[in-house]
């Protein structure tokens, strides 16, 4: 009888390993070494994880009351199981390289690998896995002499087996501003270089897009929303739109906003998730009393297909859910609205009475969960998103370095 | 009844590499894939050898197929881990490689499950006993490997 384990037996076991164990267990022999770090086998045990094990909600938020000085206040976040009660998974902390363990800034989460950068402008970016410490440094992105604001999106173009990131830079220039096109570089980790893009679409090319990371992950296309000018900069006319970016052909588009949602002008329009589910916007409104939207879209591009599906009004400190018949009392500001839950619940932070509380939204259930998580003093969000382990980058790329 | 009775006069003798004959019904030979290959190709009447798989480990696997059959879908979760239980960690890796030849479809999804909960955090030397691998790196390689990983080795059980 035969007492070596047939190899497809071997690799059902260890693709039910953590990435932790399995980096141990490089050390077993150079055929584990050769088998543990293939590419075919990082890629079949992040596809078993995806079926079988659970996947963590990352968010990111920063407290005011932390830090004496609130520009130095560290950011946190937090790894919790997307369940109700949402619990945090304290096994689960990131082991980040020295230097973006105090003051950083998530920017997006594909595969396992997340996109960080610390500092402002998104000057310094480094794209890292926690799980088997490695990690590479981006070159510096190009820097303008003029005010500007930065936004990056980070990806994985399937087709050519490539880890993306693309900054897009909004001139905030004053008299040029209704005419400036937002600067657009793409960074390969294939390469380990930046390229300027030069695929913005006529509809876009003149169009300003918020600081914040990009959501709703549909496809390996990533969206923003994004707003250009309708008149004249005295106007103060925006038309707004959801912009588009797709990883493996390094094209923009343009998706179509409902023409009432189009023409809000100085009301802030946001993406809040995709993520497999469908393309949803966050609408604040300006003014008092000021009512907050989402809106899904249900089949994706066709501007038909968008629907209102829940409304807040904020009338003086009073949050009111006319639908659910709930008023929350000692808000602040409008809520933010975080992400859409794979459940499809919509998580929300809200400033009340000088506390940040979390808050998940259930459209269908007409439920509105207190999460009971929440800190002190102002607290302002940043950044969620999915997050699964894996063993990508162990097989090591150009200029990766072990920490 | 008139089905148990059949089932019993088209049962099929399974012979083991240590001599033992098995006779087994066609519900439980149509779950090892192997057998039921080999009944199309052959006269089910003829005894099938099996020179890969001995009489302990055909007789375990028998007696999972027949047992987790006669349990409650409610019970079936401790049925396994019972089973699991029983077995030493060479029974359990001699059993391993009989299901891999015979292909039981349960036990290679609930078996590997087991494994790994097992080896999860045990020692480089356990893996490479249990396994039966040689090492054949150098020292200095391997020195070099631990070094670069070393935060990898935190945590690891007593063997």
């Amino acid at each position: 009888m035969s007492d070596h384990f047939p190899q497809e037996i071997l690799i059902s076991i260890l693709q039910r390993l953590s990435p932790k164990s399995l980096v141990k267990f490089t050390s077993v022999s150079k055929s584990w070494y050769s088998l543990i770090t293939h590419p075919s086998f990082i890629f079949n045990h992040f596809h078993y994880s995806l079926t079988n094990n659970p996947s963590f909600l990352l968010i990111q938020f920063c407290n005011e009351l932390s830090h004496p000085n609130p520009s130095l206040a560290p950011v946190l976040y937090s790894l919790r199981r997307d369940n109700h009660p949402f619990l945090l998974d304290s096994a689960s902390t990131l082991f980040l390289p020295s230097g973006f363990n105090r003051e950083f800034s998530v920017m997006g989460i594909c595969n396992g690998v997340i996109c960080i950068t610390s500092g402002s402008q998104c000057l310094t970016l480094i794209i890292c896995n926690p799980c088997v410490r490695r990690y590479v440094t981006l070159p510096k992105p190009r820097d303008y002499c003029s005010l500007y604001n930065a936004s990056v999106g980070f990806g994985f173009d399937s087709k050519n087996n490539d880890y993306k990131v693309v900054r897009i830079c909004s001139m905030l220039d004053d008299d040029r501003f209704e005419l400036c096109a937002p600067e657009v570089e793409v960074y390969s980790l294939a390469t380990g270089f930046w390229r300027n893009s030069s695929n913005l679409p006529p509809v876009c090319s003149l169009c300003y897009v918020g600081s914040y990371a990009p959501h709703g992950f549909i496809n390996g296309v990533i969206h923003w929303g994004a707003k250009r000018r309708t008149g004249s900069y005295n106007d103060n006319g925006w038309y707004h739109f959801v912009l588009s970016f797709d990883f493996e052909n390094e094209m923009f588009g343009e998706v179509l906003l409902p023409q009432s949602l189009a023409t809000v002008s100085s009301d802030s329009v946001t993406v809040i998730g995709g993520g497999g589910k469908c393309l949803t916007v966050y609408h604040v409104s300006a003014g008092s009393p000021c009512s907050c939207n989402i809106w899904m879209m249900k089949e994706y591009g066709v501007v038909e297909s968008w629907n209102k599906v829940f409304s807040f009004d904020l009338r003086g400190f009073n949050l009111e859910a006319p639908s659910l018949g709930i008023t929350v009392t000692g808000v602040t500001a409008p809520p933010a609205t975080l992400c859409i839950r794979n459940s499809g619940e919509v998580l929300l932070l809200m400033d009340e009475a000088g506390r940040g509380c979390l808050y998940s939204l259930d459209i269908e259930g007409k439920r509105f969960i207190d999460l009971q998580i929440g800190g002190e003093g102002y607290t302002w969000y940043l950044y969620s998103g999915y997050y699964r382990e894996s063993l990508v980058f162990l097989n090591k790329a150009n200029g990766m370095v072990a920490y | 009844m008139a089905e148990k009775a059949s089932e019993s006069s088209n049962s099929i003798s399974l012979n083991t590499v240590d001599g033992k004959i098995f006779k087994v019904s066609p519900t439980i030979a149509n779950q090892m894939q192997t057998i039921q290959s080999l009944i199309k190709a052959y006269d089910s009447s003829r005894v099938i050898s099996l020179p890969h798989v001995n009489a302990f480990h055909l007789s375990k696997i028998i007696e999972y197929l027949e047992g987790k059959s006669a349990t409650t879908v409610s019970a079936v979760k401790e049925f396994e881990a019972q089973f699991m239980k029983d077995l030493s960690l060479k029974q359990l890796k001699g059993l391993l490689i009989a299901v891999g030849y015979l292909k039981v479809n349960e036990l290679l999804e609930l078996m590997p499950k087991t494994v790994a909960k097992l080896i999860e955090n045990k020692s480089v030397e356990f893996l490479r006993k249990f396994f039966g691998i040689v090492n054949d790196f150098t020292p200095s390689e391997e020195a070099k490997i631990r070094e670069e990983i070393a935060w990898a080795f935190d945590g690891v059980d007593e063997d």
